[in-house]
């Protein structure tokens, strides 16, 4: 049935329309936003600043040649000398930039405080605890403020306050020069700990968590990097006094802290089943990847790493959509949730119910916002990540199914589905 | 004022003055989207501020010609999503939680409700606002997603299809289905929600409010 169907749904649509406006007006439309977009730019590398439209090397002028050159070895030199200001503040760096025009204090009626040259403020990373699974890499965080008599407060009016963010621009990097990205783009310093932390300070500790490494990684200690651009201090207290109550402070700067993490390669099983056609498109689950049980790092028990074998996709396929998958899981007991209406069910992991889904794509560990398409082979990996489902006993081997019945191509508005009954059993043990 | 074509040119090309126009103009809508999402004005600045440093970041993909509000409403989205899934992970701030902290008062009033001139009105407007989180807290995320694009920012099906990342039919059945499901949980459990918006002004103070809730414990109690 759809709403029109029903004789009282327009009454009920203006009715949502109404309730809608009228929950919505308690966001104030005036916000520190453009501010704080502004302010994170400004410590953005320049080449994410976009499309340079120079001329090219040849076509220029003997003059303009010269300026570029001299420019160049400017930079060059500004740069040596940076690195060699940031190596001199190991095992963190802070430059913290703040500039004359940084200086405007705080400013009421306004949730960003920008402090003072003469505040000296710095913050020093400390990379704590380290954990990497086939389902994450995890990072413990501290932070020390120095030199400003400042700490962060705790507001008494906020359930489970953030009390920093690595704001933007938080990557990582492991030997081989791949990127990981956060899997949020804030990861907040929290106040408490988790009960699941034994052991950690107050205050100043948080995680950072990253797409995982790929399985051939986990069996060896990684050197790994850690990159921030930004951290956002959620209601600082200065001399025993809050900012304003609700007031935000931007530390802009570029933290550089290399680490080594002992990953846990838990278990990773090989599937073997054949692969299955429908209406061209051949998938084939070739390996879970199944976190250890009880990691005391994580908030989360376990999670697993699927890999599918995807082929017979058109070149311009995107990876993206495909990661876009729709899932459908009941429980043993009958319970459970339905799959979307209209979309082909992947039931994964019968019985169990994940906390969460995360596609990603092997092996690029791309942002799903940059994926690529498929290329000419029509062939891609995808990894499907399960965070928080309880995983198999070992010592009880356990059949799951997993069923697709409908596989999306393509997205609105040239949607575009290929229908079939892909179903696998796959033994865990 | 230029358009949001120029806008996107001047991005397009690193210019910082087009970004700051799309903030201006952009913003105040994003800033509600995201917080019909999440029920919270503070990660709702987090989420807009994170989306529209991805959407300059993305902008050379950004095609002139297509409408960016739609594409930036799939940014803020996306963000959204994310951040629901850290903070559910995290144990953190749901909407659930954070609407049963504004209904105990606990959590910060947004500063647009401290200049109202009655006081009667603007507790009942507050009363409102909380139930009606509470309401769309009881929604699946998707349902969430799928009322606020139709029924706040009047997306069709395939506009709010393309900004979910799903089929059209998907699109269509969330609209319904959390249609159908916010009007079930409004009419359990604040039935005057209807009632008021049915029938009285949003500034009139209205009568049985507190009856139906008082009720409503009750019948939790028993």
């Amino acid at each position: 049935m759809r709403p029109s169907d029903n004789a009282t749904a327009p009454d009920i649509e203006a009715q949502t329309r109404r309730l809608l406006t009228r929950y919505a007006e308690g966001m104030p439309s005036e916000t520190s936003v453009e501010v704080r977009v502004r302010s994170a730019l400004a410590t953005q590398p320049q080449q994410q600043r976009r499309t340079l439209h120079l001329p090219s090397w040849g076509a220029m002028s003997g003059w303009a040649r010269g300026a570029v050159s001299l420019t160049l070895v400017i930079a060059l030199l500004v740069t040596f000398a940076a690195v060699l200001r940031l190596r001199a503040n190991h095992p963190s760096r802070n430059p913290t930039p703040l500039g004359a025009n940084s200086c405007p204090i705080v400013q009421p009626n306004t949730l960003m405080i920008k402090l003072c040259p003469d505040d000296h403020i710095s913050a020093k990373i400390v990379v704590g605890q380290t954990y990497a699974d086939a389902t994450r890499t995890a990072v413990m965080i501290h932070i020390n403020l120095t030199n400003a008599g400042l700490k962060l407060g705790k507001p008494a009016a906020l359930v489970e306050p953030d009390a920093a963010s690595f704001n933007f621009g938080t990557t990582l990097q492991d030997s081989q020069g791949h990127s990981y990205y956060a899997n949020n783009f804030t990861t907040s310093i929290n106040y408490n700990p988790p009960p699941t932390f034994p052991g950690t300070s107050l205050g100043t500790a948080g995680i950072v968590e990253f797409d995982p490494l790929p399985q051939a990684m986990l069996e060896l200690p990684q050197k790994l990097t850690i990159h921030f651009t930004s951290i956002l201090l959620n209601y600082p207290v200065k001399n025993g006094e809050a900012f304003q109550g609700e007031a935000f402070l931007a530390l802009n700067g570029s933290w550089t802290v290399s680490f080594q993490v002992t990953p846990h390669p838990g278990r990773s099983i090989t599937i073997d089943t054949l692969p299955q056609t429908f209406n061209g498109i051949t998938i084939q689950p070739t390996r879970l990847d199944i976190g250890p049980s009880g990691t005391p790092f994580d908030l989360l028990a376990s999670g697993a790493r699927l890999t599918l074998r995807i082929s017979g996709l058109a070149p311009d396929t995107l990876r993206s959509t495909l990661a876009n998958m729709a899932y459908k899981f009941s429980r043993s007991d009958g319970s459970g949730a339905s799959a979307e209406p209209g979309n082909g069910p992947l039931l994964l992991f019968e019985g169990r119910e994940p906390a969460s889904i995360v596609g990603v794509v092997a092996p690029e560990n791309a942002p799903l916002s940059l994926d690529p398409i498929v290329g000419p082979t029509g062939v891609m990996n995808l990894e499907v990540i399960f965070l928080g489902i309880k995983p198999p006993t070992p010592n009880q081997p356990e059949v799951v199914t997993l069923t697709l019945n409908e596989l999306c191509v393509a997205l609105s508005p040239t949607e575009k589905t290929v229908p079939g009954d892909w179903s696998f059993k796959i033994t865990l043990r | 004022m230029s358009s949001d074509e120029d806008a996107i040119t001047q991005c397009q090309r690193g210019e910082i003055e087009g970004l700051t126009a799309l903030i201006r103009r952009h913003q105040a809508d994003a800033l509600r989207l995201a917080y019909l999402l999440m029920g919270d004005r503070y990660l709702a600045e987090d989420i807009v501020q994170d989306s529209f440093l991805q959407a300059y970041g993305a902008i050379s993909r950004f095609r002139i010609g297509q409408p960016f509000r739609p594409w930036f409403h799939q940014i803020v989205t996306n963000t959204t999503r994310m951040r629901l899934r850290s903070a559910a992970r995290r144990r953190e701030t749901s909407i659930a939680a954070l609407q049963g902290a504004e209904e105990r008062g606990t959590a910060r009033a947004p500063a647009s409700m401290s200049a109202d001139a009655n006081p009667v009105a603007h507790a009942e407007r507050m009363e409102d606002r909380a139930a009606i989180g509470q309401a769309l807290a009881m929604l699946t995320r998707k349902q969430r997603e799928a009322v606020a694009l139709r029924y706040y920012f009047a997306y069709r099906d395939e506009e709010i299809a393309a900004i979910l990342g799903c089929r059209v039919n998907t699109a269509r059945h969330r609209v319904y289905d959390g249609l159908r499901a916010l009007q079930q949980v409004i009419r359990t459990r604040f039935p005057w929600l209807i009632q008021d918006s049915a029938s009285a002004p949003d500034d009139q103070p209205r009568a049985g409010a507190t009856t139906a809730k008082e009720q409503e414990a009750n019948e939790t109690v028993r």
